[in-house]
Parts: structure tokens; C-alpha cells; sequence
């Protein structure tokens, strides 16, 4: 097992990740004929879209068609792909952005890159480049045969959040009862800290989460998303940005005590992708926008680099 | 048909087993009843369960939603009967049943089609078409939203509504106490348990059903 002390400087770092966003009011909600001005902002990895509605809904509601639309009407999109907003923004921008990890640009460039592209607007410039990573903000059609539609008071999203926390305390411990036995006062402390991005008043609820008495720890919540990939549906064509996920029950120790590492798990649940548990062949693990090596020990990997919801969420992308 | 191995959790092959049962018993009752329009099972991937329900009490109820279509109604009632019976606004709930991966039981999954887009697929929707007014409280009341929650789809990953299936095992375990249950009957007392609170209830003639003619094929698709 790794030094503590690794592991939460590695978590730091993780929570510190941010992505460059350009948003863009789609021109159909927009009032004036000409494009608005894009919002722009570092958004955190670990945070939410639902997070960011109030302030882009301060920011362009100058430019809106309906100005009384409500913030929680606003929906995301990637090229025409409509973002799931329970997807934190790290796992959308692994999935979606089309960056390689391997040979992406390095975070030096990406600033001097992005500067001018502050004042200027010009489109034809920045077609090169991944960064910012350049959003729509839709207000109007909201699209149901994808998203799930938010309310006003942020209800759903924090459902949404506690359910998968819940999924992942039931993976580590065999039962929920760990994450429905918080009190109310930890509970409400472990969502706020994700709405601010707080790692301070976040570790100490997720310290009890992760550390229940009398229990060991059972399995490692781990969701593999393959993107491109058909679903296993029994409806025609994939729409855009169709995403396969794959939960398999993994164990932190493979057998006669050796532990679990990412490569001995992707092996065992991806064997067509990942035909050897050392090296990547034919596709590699994203996690946080880094390529995650496969000797990387699961267990480790949990407690530095969890989602704020408690599970490893990895992109499994094609090499 | 064997007992399950380790109740109150099921197999995969076990559920694969209980999801053909229900389909037997509806091929063999399904004609006796008219609750439940459709049951088929999908063995791609991951198998799954479908049972479709159509409702048009549902759609009677969002039209006189406004006091304006209600007093069109009374003042028309011929046309009023006639777009009923055409089945324009036909609202379809169709219901999955998947094993989940995580909890090892099976969990409950809840689409709301309806074709004319009069009924939105939200969680209010859900409420006033779906939920039986005696689980509403309960149901509201469970997590931050309720006991009710979206996910995404299993095999679609489109967002669909689902029963938290974190207190399945508990209550399995709590209502069956002998050691022994078939897959069979294992799928009923799911259904007993955790359809209720969402609208889906097993209609009697197929709950009493003889599913024991193994050979009857009962494949509706």
C-alpha cells in the first residue's frame, strides 16, 4: 500500500484539476442575430454542469429570447452531443473532448494558447486546438430522450449524487447502511463540499465513509465507459456520443492475496480490449485526464483518485 | 426448478430462469387479464425483463387537467369520445427488470412513452400517472427525492426512472423466511415487493397461473 501521505497529495491534485470552458449561447435562444459573447471559465473536474447553471444563466441572460426562462432549463452541448449532467465535467471532457491523454497539449500551452482567444472571438482560429473546450448552452428543447430533467431547487441533482454515493458505499461494504447512517449534519456537509469543491470539509465525511467499523473493504467501485461503443440495445443505431458502461464486481485482492491491480481488472472484465494486465495494446484507462498505468494498485487508486461520489469512473479509450 | 443458491441474492443464470417464468405465465394467462399488454425478454448483453402496460385513465386525467378542456368536454362529448378511441394519447408504461450488477438482486426500471408528447417524462409525471396514491408519501419520503431516482438505462443509457434497490435484499430476506424459494416464485415476491410502490402490480390470473407446463412457449415478442 502506498504512503498516506502520496496518496493525499495525489488527491489534492486531483481535486485542484480544472478544464478550460468556452460556452456559447445556442443561437437559436439568442435574441441577437449575431453570436453572444462566450462565458468563460476553469472549471473543476469533480464539479457538476447543474454547479455552473446559475452563473450562466446571470451571464447570458441579457441575450436570451425568453429572459424569464429558469436556470435549471439550461442543458449542455459538444458537438450536438448533449452532456448528461450527472457526468462530472472530467468524465464528460475524458469522454467527449477527443484529447489524448498521451500526447495532449501541455498545461503551459494551453494558457498562452488560450489568451488571445479571449478577446478575439475568431472562429476560424481556434478550430485548432482542443482548449478551451468550447460548449453550447441551450435554454429551449430540451432533449428527453437523453436528459433528465432538472428542477429549480437542485433537488434532483443532489439525488442524483447521494444515489450514486449510495451505490458505491453498497459496492465497498456489502450494504448502504454506512452512507444512510450519516447524520444529517454530515450528509449535508458531504454535498455542500462538492457544490463548493471543498476538500477540506469534504475528506473528513468521506474519511467515515471509506473507514466503517468492523467492516473490510468488499469490492472497488470502478464504472469503465467506452465511447463510440454501440449499447447492447435492442433499438437501431446508436444516437451521437453513445457510451457503453461496464460495472463489473471487483475485488481489492485477486486471489492468494495479491491485490487488484487496474491491469488484472480491466483484464478480467475487458479481455477482448486488454489481452495483457501489464501492458495497454489496444486500448488504454483514462482517469482525470491522465493515462492511468496498469500496474497502478486499485485499492490506492480509490482513495487518491475517486470522484467526489466515490467511484472510479474510467475511460476506456482506443489506442 | 431448482431452489436459489443464495437467496435472498440471485444469479444471473437464476434470474435469467425467473425472467423466462413470468414469460411463461403470461403466455399461458396473459389472455385472462387485461393489466399487463405485452411481456417480452431481451437475452442480449445482459438479459432483461419488459412488461408493458397501457394507460388511458392517465391521459383522461391530464386532459381535464385545465378547467378549459374540461368544459370542452362536456360540451362536446362526441369529440371528446372519439380522440379516446382512436388511442392517439395512449400513454405506455413500460417496465424493465434487470439484475443489477451491484446489488446482485433484481432492480426495477420505469419508462413513461407517451406518443403525442402530452406527458413529459419527469418525475412529476411519474407521481401523478404512475405512483399509486398510497405509496406517494412513502415513496417521496425514502431519499432526497424519494425512493424513486433516474438512472441511466442499463443497456441504452438513455435516463429512465428506477427504484432504489438498496433495501431489496433486506426486505426479501425479511418476507421469506423459509431456506428454500424457486427462481419462480423468488421473481413474484420481487414483483410483491418492490412493484407495488411504481404501479406494477402481478394481475391475479397470472400470479395463480399454472407456470408449471415447462413446455408452454410464452415468448409475446
Amino acid at each position: 500500500m502506498a504512503n498516506p501521505r502520496n496518496l493525499s497529495s495525489l488527491q489534492a491534485k486531483v481535486w485542484n484539476g480544472s478544464i478550460p470552458l468556452e460556452i456559447r449561447l445556442a443561437s437559436s435562444d439568442c435574441r441577437t442575430y449575431d453570436v453572444s459573447d462566450p462565458y468563460l471559465v476553469m472549471c473543476p473536474r469533480l464539479s457538476y454542469i447543474p454547479l455552473l447553471l446559475p452563473q450562466l444563466h446571470a451571464f447570458f441572460s441579457p441575450f436570451l429570447i425568453d429572459p424569464d426562462v429558469a436556470p435549471s432549463k439550461g442543458w449542455l452541448s459538444f458537438e450536438d452531443v448533449p452532456l448528461k449532467w450527472h457526468y462530472p465535467f472530467g468524465l464528460l471532457f475524458d469522454l467527449y473532448s477527443g484529447i489524448d491523454p498521451a500526447t495532449g497539449p501541455a498545461p503551459n500551452e494551453v494558457e498562452l494558447e488560450s489568451q488571445p482567444r479571449l478577446s478575439s472571438g475568431d472562429d476560424s482560429e481556434s478550430e485548432s486546438g482542443v482548449l478551451p473546450w468550447r460548449l453550447t448552452i441551450h435554454y429551449t428543447e430540451w432533449p428527453s430522450r437523453q436528459l433528465i430533467q432538472l428542477d429549480d431547487n437542485g433537488k434532483v441533482m443532489h439525488d442524483a449524487f447521494i444515489n450514486s454515493v449510495k451505490e458505491a458505499d453498497f459496492l465497498r461494504n456489502g450494504t448502504a447502511k454506512v452512507v444512510m447512517s450519516l447524520s444529517k449534519a454530515d450528509s449535508t456537509q458531504l454535498w455542500n463540499s462538492v457544490e463548493r469543491m471543498n476538500l477540506k470539509n469534504f475528506n473528513p465525511i468521506n474519511h467515515k465513509l471509506l473507514n466503517p467499523q468492523g467492516s473490510n473493504l468488499r469490492h472497488i467501485p470502478m464504472k469503465l465507459y467506452l465511447p463510440h461503443a454501440a449499447p447492447a440495445s435492442e433499438e437501431g443505431a446508436p444516437a451521437p456520443g453513445t457510451v457503453r458502461v461496464v460495472q463489473a464486481v471487483v475485488t481489492p485482492l485477486i486471489s492468494n492475496r495479491q491485490p487488484q491491480t487496474l491491469g488484472t481488472a480491466l483484464k478480467s472484465v475487458l479481455p477482448t480490449l486488454f489481452p495483457s494486465t501489464r501492458r495497454p495494446m489496444l486500448a488504454q484507462p483514462v482517469l482525470h485526464g491522465a493515462t492511468v498505468p496498469l500496474s497502478a494498485n486499485l485499492h490506492d487508486l480509490l482513495r487518491a483518485a475517486a470522484y467526489a461520489d466515490g467511484w472510479l469512473h474510467v475511460v476506456v479509450g482506443m489506442m | 426448478m431448482e431452489p436459489l443458491v443464495s437467496f435472498p441474492l440471485i444469479t444471473a443464470w437464476e434470474f435469467e430462469q425467473a425472467c423466462q417464468a413470468i414469460v411463461t405465465r403470461f403466455g399461458l394467462c396473459g389472455h385472462l387479464q387485461n393489466e399487463w399488454s405485452r411481456v417480452e425478454l431481451f437475452k442480449q448483453d445482459l438479459a432483461y425483463l419488459r412488461i408493458t402496460r397501457t394507460l388511458h385513465r392517465a391521459i383522461d386525467r391530464a386532459q381535464s387537467d385545465s378547467d378549459e378542456a374540461e368544459d370542452e368536454v362536456h360540451e362536446d362529448d362526441e369529440e371528446a369520445l372519439q380522440s379516446r378511441s382512436t388511442g392517439e394519447s395512449e400513454m405506455r408504461i413500460e417496465y424493465e427488470v434487470f439484475l443489477s450488477p451491484i446489488y446482485q438482486v433484481p432492480v426495477l426500471y420505469i419508462n413513461l412513452e407517451d406518443r403525442n408528447g402530452v406527458v413529459p417524462p419527469t418525475i412529476e409525471s411519474l407521481y401523478e400517472h404512475v405512483i399509486p396514491e398510497q405509496f406517494k408519501s412513502h415513496v417521496r419520503h425514502f431519499g432526497v427525492l424519494g425512493g424513486i431516482t433516474m438512472a441511466d438505462h442499463p443497456a441504452t443509457n438513455r435516463p429512465v426512472f428506477f427504484v432504489h434497490p438498496c433495501n431489496t435484499v433486506d426486505a426479501l430476506r425479511a418476507s421469506f423466511q423459509e431456506s428454500k424459494i424457486t427462481s419462480d416464485k423468488y421473481i413474484l415476491l420481487w414483483m410483491g415487493l418492490v412493484g407495488g410502490c411504481a404501479g406494477l402490480q402481478v394481475p391475479t390470473a397470472i400470479a395463480i397461473g399454472q407456470a408449471n407446463s415447462t413446455h408452454a412457449n410464452g415468448d409475446a415478442s
